[in-house]
């Protein structure tokens, strides 16, 4: 490889400056110097460089030896090096094999180095390391001087306003791009045709063509107010929310499911579909239609449980969401870090999760930030029992509902109940062998045989591991905390050891063990462990014979608890705590407590826990909660994990914010978690961030394309902005007008930029062909939202209610509600959704992607979603009523295309219906053959949820209707100009 | 400097100019699918257009036959003799159980005499263009992280799986199908996470007696007859050329117009590539009746049509108890169609472009619980496992690597999932460090910072 030609030709080089420069000093440095060329320069080049060499940008583990400032800083895990110590330094411990962990080098790179080298290595340690490699560790690190000058971490700052003049000018916006446009000797479009400016501004606010009226109404509004006007209309309609809100949901990862099946502990009692996540999308809509300020938005969603004036039911709990509704790990740090990585790019617009084990390789922000935050979100919980939201819910449904639950909670009780009491007693009759058997190890061929003589049967396997389970073999339980005890002294000294042992355990205070345990073992002098097991076995089988009077009594709901002699309770209770009945009462209580027992999937799966989530997901008179978090009690910093791993213990840092967006002021979190305190932070106005993040993304969906065009990060490796000024003005205003998002709004699609047309022009074109100089506007794609609701809206059938219950939007039997309601199931996304772009939820996705591929093609053509909206739109008053064929075209055209027909488009149409009318097209529509509705094998594939309803009719489509599929077929219908 | 397909350096349109030459036409770049966001930065100016990768590969196309559940590599491919003198004992540091020598037998196969398990009776006819791996490793040996370790080279994360990566780097070789297919498995397997969404696997829903106008959704169209719809297609290409008049040639609006006809091909095409009835009986024959063979079938139907990346789920290797009946019927399964696939392709001629890769997500205890006797069986084990490749530019009849005389951990040229990805980039034509793409100002790749090529098995 080349490099190590490249090493081994600049070697001499070195040395003859090296020579020079000692010549100077001591002579004893020489003969170091010339050890270090001789064998420690050529070692490393063979054995270490290729992994750890700056210049080469190779730092493994974080550590290069290409210089000497390289091993004096180290990798993650400290300085490799300290001088005259070998033992002491890493390094030398990492090639003598002598450390723990680490050995170096790897086995692939031909493993330990010859014992001559280790010793050379050792020596020249010994010698004080002399090492002339100057010049800086070449680490590649975002903590230099430079990264913090990044523009986006600099205060904002509004600069002045172009003084340029042209009646092109509408607002100050226009200021900047006109002068930028002209000093590249280009200049703006002029404006875009109404019909089509009416189109623009209604898709961008509210993700819906305009009506026939408003058109109408808009071009005959001559006065130069009226396009302000129609922006004010638009901003008060309860649709601009669902629009913006769902930009929002983009940024925020929002899914209805957790995105993992049953796995982990925790998640093996819930099902994979959050209870109300909806309620945090409902939250977001309503915050964008109230115009929330930003700053106010932000700070509820990270700590709206803190806010002085917030009360129970309080409809800004729901902004909680924003925190939970994310996807879900088995490890409690990958959830963190999945809630950090949200923050930081969603409100913030920097990826601080990159932090997690390494500092930062671009920007500033070290490890100890990360784990700043950490600790934060490593200081919440959530619980089982949430607000409930007092969400409008027509009685009778309510009732239903309640009566529904209690019925599945009841039903869970007695289950539950039944479980355990199966269980209790087959453990009181095999006590013996059940403690036998969980001293052994699993795998060993002596357990097989210590079952069968008990009688525990491999087919009862599952029943049998969930006692095991239980059986909490803790040293200090009072139960079966002296088995334990003696169950860990070895096999061979078991004799000599155990009455002592079982002294102790008798006499320790601080655990005291049951009154019945202890009078059976006391004086006993057991030579082996299943001599001790078989006292339990009789202690439990007299037990069994009080158990049924004390279980009935505490499972019967109601019964005061029972009387039984408290250590007798404790033992007919063991090895499964148990509740009593009035504390199962609720299905919040019942999910507390069983996560606190080992129940086995079979267990779990006949417990109602999923159709209770169902029920309550689905339920219409289920009133809605918000998923929200707690602080824990006590609040704990975190410490750093060494390059990410839990077990490797760095510094512990305080909870704070990243200390490069404080300006220096940078202050431990106090309250809590710091969840108010981050959030304040995160919404001040002098964070350099926030603002910025904000308004680069509204213009971003106004114009096409952001100042910045990677909106969740604005770190160093992100584009400089076009329009630096622009930017920084807009955000200015933004702040100073109260964090106003209609407000800035309406600043951009006021400016002429924002009208001008999109026609293009080759000259400019050339020189611009991306369009960032803003000499037109941009020819966009609908996105899959607005697609969908346009098809549902023009064949006239959209459900307007805001907010609700998901649905399923990507299945028939089809729901016509708005594309924001569907149900979106993060690990399973569906066709629908995938073919058209629609924003990963695994993690914020601030931009859609925008692809063109034959899949969209087949939905326009072939999916009964569009053959019925072609029927739908056929079915329209409008075009019912129409007199003429030339007129139906035309309600067509002012429906779809929201324009009149060229009399060439009306020709076209009568052409092509005359066409489909055919006898031969009529005969090989018959020819084609209908799927009974009720065939659909791949009915549901969106199994989340199913809607009720009926099934789209299979059946050949008209030569009107295929005329109206052609026209939602053409790109007319699918782009904005 | 990254090879990422038409490089983050070039604005899209900047793409378009330059791989015009290339290519032809600006329009012929657009026909593939694009990513049309005006001013799109990242690096996908080139969309789905066929690319010719940077570094010389034979290998166009992978088909990779997940064995989902575990295959024990000691019963398969990685014999271990030694372990007859430990049966019933109790081997330290093995984590209880005892000894559990394979009840398969091992014969040497081929010209090159790899030696073969008597659970692969057929794929032992095709021994010679086998590559065994011997010295994979997995470091959790749980099923759901080790297959997305697997499938996308991270055990927990999010990332692009195989098949969207090597879509990405090549492109695609047909305009009627999509260009990576999967059959069967979980959609974390298929995900091109935050590489553009043209480059997920698309499942097909196929099953050898299911009508194949359901494979795809809307495949199938119930509302009109292809002549009527044909009609349809004429006058949306006429409102489209009069749109387009509207706004110069704008390229999107071309590739969006020209993706209809893309699917009014697809209708017939798909249908046919997934139609096995349209093989001759002794093809069929040759690959068995069941529902895997079929898949297989499909999968060489479809790399011949030019898709880059088959992916079929070919599971139930879980073999904790019972392990002598249940991977002989396991293996069974896949034995006949894997060494029909192969031979298939080879008298196709496309074996040297196509690369079969076959293996699980980890491998099996040498112990067992309990005894040995036909109740026994194998936990999960991550310190080694196997799997092979074969074709598409890698030796045929060897075994590389090697695990420690009872199969418990790698001794011997020891080989990551990250190496082997970056081995499966190699074959396609790509440095794995430089198939980078940029998300959120880093640049992610299949291997994340690992993993080298396995050059002892490229041929």
């Amino acid at each position: 490889v080349s490099w190590v030609r490249g090493s081994r030709a600049s070697v001499p080089i070195i040395v003859t400056l090296v020579t020079v420069m000692v010549g100077n000093a001591a002579g004893a440095d020489t003969e170091g110097l010339a050890f270090f060329e001789k064998n420690i320069r050529p070692l490393f080049i063979d054995h270490c460089l290729k992994c750890h060499d700056g210049s080469q940008n190779k730092t493994k583990g974080g550590l290069t030896l290409d210089t000497r400032a390289g091993w004096e800083k180290g990798g993650d895990t400290g300085p490799a090096i300290i001088p005259g110590q070998p033992d002491k330094s890493l390094l030398y411990q990492v090639i003598a094999f002598t450390h723990a962990e680490i050995q170096m080098p790897p086995k692939k790179e031909g493993g330990k180095l010859a014992d001559e080298k280790i010793a050379a290595v050792r020596q020249w340690i010994t010698l004080g390391a002399p090492d002339p490699r100057d010049g800086k560790a070449n680490r590649l690190t975002g903590l230099t001087p430079e990264a913090r000058a990044h523009w986006a971490y600099q205060p904002v700052q509004a600069p002045a306003v172009p003084a340029v003049k042209d009646p092109w000018i509408r607002n100050e916006v226009d200021a900047f791009v006109l002068t930028k446009l002209r000093a590249n000797g280009m200049k703006p479009n002029p404006p875009a045709g109404k019909e089509a400016l009416l189109r623009r501004v209604t898709y961008d606010l509210i993700g819906l063509p305009p009506t026939t009226e408003e058109i109408a109404a808009f071009v005959a509004d001559t006065a130069p107010t009226a396009f302000a006007t129609v922006v004010d209309r638009l901003l008060a309609s309860p649709h601009y929310g669902e629009r913006w809100g769902r930009h929002w949901l983009d940024s925020t990862r929002y899914s209805d499911t957790i995105g993992l099946k049953s796995n982990g502990a925790k998640y093996r009692y819930e099902d994979y579909r959050y209870r109300s996540a909806w309620t945090y999308r409902d939250y977001v809509v309503q915050s964008f239609n109230d115009d929330k300020p930003w700053n106010d938005f932000l700070v509820e969603q990270l700590a709206a449980d803190q806010l002085p004036d917030i009360k129970p039911s309080d409809p800004r709990l729901a902004a909680l969401g924003f925190i939970t509704v994310g996807k879900r790990f088995d490890n409690p740090d990958d959830i963190i870090d999945e809630r950090i990585d949200t923050v930081s790019k969603a409100m913030l617009g920097v990826t601080l999760s990159c932090s997690r084990c390494h500092d930062h390789k671009f920007d500033p922000i070290p490890t100890a930030d990360y784990y700043a935050l950490h600790g934060v979100f490593n200081n919440i919980e959530e619980s089982y029992d949430l607000p409930e939201l007092s969400l409008a819910a027509d009685a009778a449904q309510s009732a239903d509902y309640r009566a529904k639950l209690a019925a599945l909670t009841e039903a869970n009780r007695t289950t539950f109940q039944a479980v355990v009491q199966k269980r209790l007693g087959d453990f009181q009759e095999r006590a013996e062998g059940y403690l036998r058997l969980v001293v052994i190890n699993g795998r060993s061929p002596e357990r097989l045989q210590i079952a069968e003589a008990y009688g525990l049967h491999p087919e009862n396997r599952d029943e049998i591991r969930e006692v095991l389970g239980s059986l909490q073999m803790r040293n200090e339980h009072p139960v079966i905390g002296p088995y334990a005890r003696l169950s860990r002294i070895p096999e061979d000294q078991f004799a000599e050891k155990a009455p002592a042992a079982l002294v102790v355990a008798l006499s320790d205070k601080k655990n005291p063990v049951n009154a019945l345990v202890a009078e059976a073992l006391r004086g006993l002098k057991p030579r082996t462990l299943a001599e001790v097991a078989r006292v339990y076995g009789i202690l439990f089988a007299k037990a069994a014979a009080e158990a049924p009077a004390h279980l009935s009594a505490l499972f019967t709901p109601g019964q005061p608890p029972p009387t039984t002699d408290p250590a007798l309770a404790e033992l007919i209770a063991f090895p499964y705590p148990l509740a009593d009945a009035d504390d199962l009462a609720t299905s919040e209580q019942q999910m507390a407590f069983f996560q606190k027992i080992s129940l086995e999937n079979k267990t779990i799966g006949e417990l109602k826990l999923t159709a209770i989530n169902h029920l309550r997901l689905t339920h219409p008179g289920s009133p809605g909660w918000a998923m929200t978090v707690a602080d824990k009690a006590k609040a704990n910093d975190s410490y750093v994990y060494i390059r990410g791993e839990r077990n490797k213990k760095g510094p512990v840092v305080p909870r704070s914010f990243p200390e490069v967006l404080t300006g220096g002021t940078r202050k431990p979190f106090t309250q809590g978690s710091g969840r108010l305190e981050l959030a304040r932070a995160i919404a001040d106005p002098a964070n350099p961030l926030t603002a910025r993040v904000a308004v680069n993304r509204a213009w971003m969906h106004h114009i096409g394309d952001g100042f910045v065009t990677t909106p969740d990060d604005m770190g160093v490796m992100s584009e400089k902005p076009a329009h630096r000024e622009l930017f920084d003005w807009l955000t200015a205003r933004f702040v100073a007008e109260g964090w106003s998002m209609k407000q800035l709004h309406r600043r951009i699609l006021l400016s002429a930029t924002y009208q001008q047309s999109a026609t293009s022009t080759a000259a400019f074109e050339a020189k611009d062909p991306d369009n960032r100089l803003l000499w037109r506007a941009n020819l966009r794609r609908l996105d899959m939202e607005a697609i969908r609701d346009s098809l549902v809206l023009l064949g006239g059938r959209m459900d307007r209610t805001v907010g609700g219950r998901p649905v399923n939007i990507s299945d028939e039997p089809y729901s016509y509600r708005r594309t924001i309601y569907g149900f979106v199931d993060r690990l399973a996304l569906s066709d629908l959704m995938i073919q058209f772009d629609f924003a990963d939820p695994e993690m914020p996705n601030s931009r859609r992607t925008n692809t063109t591929v034959p899949q969209q093609a087949l939905f326009f053509l072939n999916s009964p979603m569009a053959a019925d909206a072609a029927r739908a739109l056929m079915a329209r008053t409008e075009v019912i009523s129409a007199a003429t064929d030339d007129a139906r075209v035309q309600a067509l055209y002012r429906i779809l295309f929201q324009r009149e027909p060229s009399p060439a488009e009306i020709t076209l149409a009568l052409g092509f219906i005359g066409e489909a009318a055919k006898p031969e097209f009529v005969r090989a529509k018959a020819a084609a053959k209908p799927a009974a509705p009720k065939d659909t094998a791949d009915k549901n594939k969106y199994a989340g949820l199913t809607n009720t309803g009926t099934m789209v009719e299979r059946a050949p489509l008209k030569p009107w209707e295929l005329y109206a599929q052609a026209l939602i077929c053409s790109n007319e219908f699918v782009y904005v100009n | 400097m990254s090879h990422q397909p038409g490089h983050a350096i070039y604005a899209r349109r900047e793409f378009f100019r330059r791989s015009a030459t290339a290519l032809g036409s600006v329009a012929a770049a657009s026909l593939f699918g694009q990513l049309a966001m005006p001013g799109q930065v990242f690096a996908d100016g080139g969309g789905l257009t066929p690319r010719t990768p940077p570094l010389p590969a034979k290998a166009k196309a992978i088909i990779h036959i997940f064995a989902a559940g575990g295959p024990s590599h000691l019963d398969t491919f990685d014999p271990k003799p030694v372990m007859e003198k430990f049966a019933d004992k109790t081997l330290p540091g093995q984590g209880g159980g005892v000894g559990f020598p394979t009840p398969f037998t091992f014969t040497p196969s081929g010209k090159s005499g790899l030696l073969m398990s008597s659970a692969f009776p057929k794929l032992a006819e095709v021994a010679d263009e086998l590559c065994v791996i011997r010295s994979l490793n997995v470091d959790v040996p749980a099923h759901g992280p080790a297959a997305k370790m697997m499938h996308t080279g991270s055990l927990i994360q999010t990332k692009p799986s195989v098949g969207s990566w090597t879509l990405y780097g090549l492109g695609s070789n047909n305009r009627s199908l999509p260009g990576f297919i999967t059959l069967g498995g979980s959609a974390e397997w298929r995900q091109a996470a935050f590489l553009p969404s043209m480059y997920q696997g698309t499942r097909a829903d196929f099953a050898a007696n299911k009508p194949v106008d359901r494979v795809l959704s809307n495949l199938r169209n119930d509302f009109s007859a292809p002549t009527t719809q044909r009609k349809q297609l004429d006058l949306v290409g006429q409102l489209n050329q009069d749109h387009l008049a509207r706004f110069k040639g704008d390229e999107q609006l071309e590739a969006r117009s020209e993706s209809f006809e893309l699917a009014y091909r697809m209708q017939t095409e798909a249908m046919e590539a997934f139609d096995v009835s349209k093989e001759s009986k002794e093809v069929r024959q040759l690959y068995g009746t069941s529902d895997l063979a079929a898949k297989l079938l499909v999968a060489r139907r479809l790399v011949e049509r030019g898709v880059r990346f088959v992916q079929i789920e070919a599971g139930g290797w879980d073999h904790h108890s019972g392990i002598f009946s249940a991977l002989t019927r396991t293996a069974g399964a896949i034995d006949q169609p894997a060494a029909a696939l192969i031979a298939d392709l080879k008298r196709l001629g496309l074996l040297d472009s196509t690369v079969v890769w076959w293996g699980g997500e980890f491998g099996r205890t040498v112990t067992t619980p309990g005894r040995v006797d036909q109740n026994s069986g194998r936990d999960h084990h991550g310190k080694a496992m196997c799997a092979w490749l074969a074709g598409g530019g890698v030796k045929g009849g060897m075994a590389y690597g090697a695990t420690d005389e009872l199969g418990y951990e790698v001794v011997e040229n020891p080989v990551t999932i990250h190496d082997l990805h970056a081995t499966l980039m190699r074959l396609i034509g790509y440095d794995h460090t430089k198939l980078t793409f940029r998300y959120n100002g880093r640049d992610f790749r299949l291997t994340d910072n690992f993993g080298h090529v396995v050059n002892g098995i490229i041929a």
